[in-house]
């Protein structure tokens, strides 16, 4: 499913003193297959706009009847569903573009593991075609499997489990409806080192078996570089730049000016730089070790 | 006289299952520690024993040679102020003073008193202008401040962040490190910081590595972070850094083990450009 937007804007309580205006003019198109990452400060409508996406914030009905002449109309179409008509589907839109909250593991709320990871597929499901108790079974344990849980936490309540367990079987309950796109908030936040690299592991392995397009908002621009095709950068409710990884912070200097976070790899080229050594990687650690390696190899 | 002392101390959630098995460390007044370890090390479990909110199954805890028993508990909490991960969860009013107030005024203090604690603690902070501001508005960085203000009212003379910043981005990580330097520099505390960031880990004097229950390292963090088969046998990642050293020191160049990229960079140029 090819994502596109064109001049979303949104606005928080709008009409009341608090209004805050989270989007502006937001364009912005992503492609089916991407692992696509998006980044900006805490505010910068990252969450506003994913929310978009499956539905969560709908456009303005009054935007979508009398657009005012002089602004150019909205365009918000995720695949075959065009979300500025009044007669999407959402379930099925929602079904087909799963969303992971950040901190999901607080909304694990069942008995157990097994009936948790149930719940969305049981809600989705059209009203004529019931899965059977079979069926919901299945789908489970397959989803169970592709987060890497055992089966024998199925029948385990939720808060048993580790965090990284917790996490892991609520990304299981978004997943059980076997969306084409799967949308994650910060999906490594709060863990160790460790857990976020098995998260983001998991991640990869979903985007291959799982799920075509991948979009994960996120802080860490090291994540970023590590693991998207592709980037978006928010700021103040704009997209200012939509780049892959290895363009983006190659303008280092840029980024840093905006207030952001460059990755490690990025910081370290940058003073390279200024000690007259051009270093031109992907911003990846391992490219940029292969490329230090090779350049000592010439020198020897 | 130690700041805190813990001496051979244990606790556990369940049968069997140790959480802190024979623990033992010191923590000297004025001093900033950084607690690593990887989930279920018994991090936190420390941090909660430390002030009794948890009480030990054996072993002596004691701050400034007070110990921690029944009797002066509520004296040796006074001392031990805790910050958690979450903000939303540290509040209790819905106006930044009221929240500030809350904890003095359960401890009976007068009431002109807590006006100077509040005027003490949100400049602590560096949040003096949201004195009248509703809570729910502030982000997530500036809401963790308002918790430390709230523990700072108490006036503890240790701090302990357990893992305080793991739930921020990057803005409000940085804006509480710097909360935290300022606290030890201009009011003395002492500080433990309970973190998964090693660069939180790296401006500590002194880390203490826990596994299983167990301090199993202790050091500076340069050199805690240069032993790096130690970490990983405890379960620990290398800093990214770390990572990168290592392998460039396995493809035959010789970088130091250094948490800081622009000493690497130095390296890094001094190896490529003079003849080695």
């Amino acid at each position: 499913m090819r994502i596109v937007a064109e001049h979303l804007n949104y606005t928080y309580n709008a009409g009341s003193p608090f209004a805050v205006q989270a989007l502006k003019d937001v364009t912005l198109t992503i492609e089916e297959g991407e692992f696509f990452g998006i980044l900006g400060h805490t505010g910068s409508g990252k969450s506003t706009f994913v929310q978009h996406l499956n539905g969560l914030i709908r456009l303005p009905r009054s935007l979508r009847r009398h657009p005012k002449r002089e602004d150019p109309m909205p365009v918000l179409t995720v695949g075959e569903y065009d979300l500025t008509s009044k007669k999407t589907d959402y379930t099925a839109l929602r079904q087909k573009v799963g969303m992971v909250f950040q901190y999901p593991e607080y909304q694990l709320f069942a008995e157990t593991v097994a009936a948790d990871v149930a719940f969305g597929l049981k809600n989705f499901a059209d009203r004529k075609h019931r899965p059977t108790e079979g069926e919901i079974s299945s789908a489970v344990h397959a989803a169970l499997e592709a987060v890497g849980l055992d089966a024998s936490v199925a029948e385990k309540s939720p808060f048993e489990l580790s965090g990284g367990q917790k996490r892991r079987a609520a990304i299981a309950g978004v997943i059980v409806t076997r969306p084409e796109v799967l949308i994650l908030d910060e999906p490594a936040a709060g863990l160790d080192p460790r857990g976020k690299r098995e998260i983001m592991e998991l991640l990869h392995r979903l985007h291959g078996d799982f799920c075509k397009t991948v979009i994960i908002v996120s802080h860490d621009m090291d994540e970023i570089a590590e693991n998207c095709t592709m980037s978006a950068v928010f700021a103040e409710g704009r997209v200012t730049h939509v780049l892959p990884p290895r363009e983006l912070f190659r303008r280092g200097e840029e980024l840093e000016k905006m207030g952001l976070d460059i990755p490690l790899v990025a910081k370290l080229c940058l003073e390279l730089r200024k000690r007259g050594i051009e270093v031109d990687c992907d911003f990846t650690a391992a490219d940029f070790v292969r490329r230090i390696l090779a350049r000592k190899g010439e020198k020897a | 006289m130690h700041a805190l002392e813990f001496r051979q101390v244990s606790y556990s959630y369940g049968e069997g299952e140790f959480r802190i098995d024979n623990l033992s460390f010191t923590v000297e007044e004025g001093e900033f520690v950084a607690v690593l370890g990887h989930n279920g090390s018994g991090k936190s479990t420390l941090a909660r024993l430390a002030n009794g909110i948890l009480t030990r199954d054996g072993g002596e805890i004691s701050v400034f040679g007070t110990p921690l028993d029944e009797k002066h508990l509520y004296d040796v909490r006074r001392e031990v102020g805790v910050v958690f991960q979450n903000p939303d969860n540290q509040t209790v009013a819905s106006i930044v003073e009221d929240d500030v107030a809350f904890g003095a005024e359960n401890v009976g203090t007068s009431r002109e008193e807590i006006g100077r604690r509040i005027d003490f603690a949100l400049h602590a902070v560096g949040m003096e202008e949201y004195r009248h501001a509703t809570i729910a508005r502030l982000s997530g960085g500036q809401k963790q401040r308002i918790a430390i203000a709230g523990v700072l009212a108490l006036l503890p003379r240790i701090m302990i962040f357990d893992e305080s910043t793991a739930m921020l981005d990057p803005r409000g990580r940085r804006e509480i490190m710097e909360v935290i330097a300022r606290l030890r520099e201009e009011k003395k505390i002492t500080v433990l910081v309970i973190t998964h960031f090693p660069e939180e880990a790296a401006l500590a004097d002194r880390a203490l590595v826990l596994n299983r229950g167990e301090l199993v390292m202790q050091g500076t963090p340069a050199e805690i972070f240069s032993r790096r088969e130690d970490l990983l046998t405890y379960n620990l990642d290398l800093p990214r850094i770390g990572s990168i050293e290592q392998a460039l020191n396995e493809g035959g160049m010789s970088v130091s083990s250094t948490l800081d990229y622009r000493i690497l960079a130095d390296e890094i140029a001094k190896e490529l450009t003079c003849g080695s």
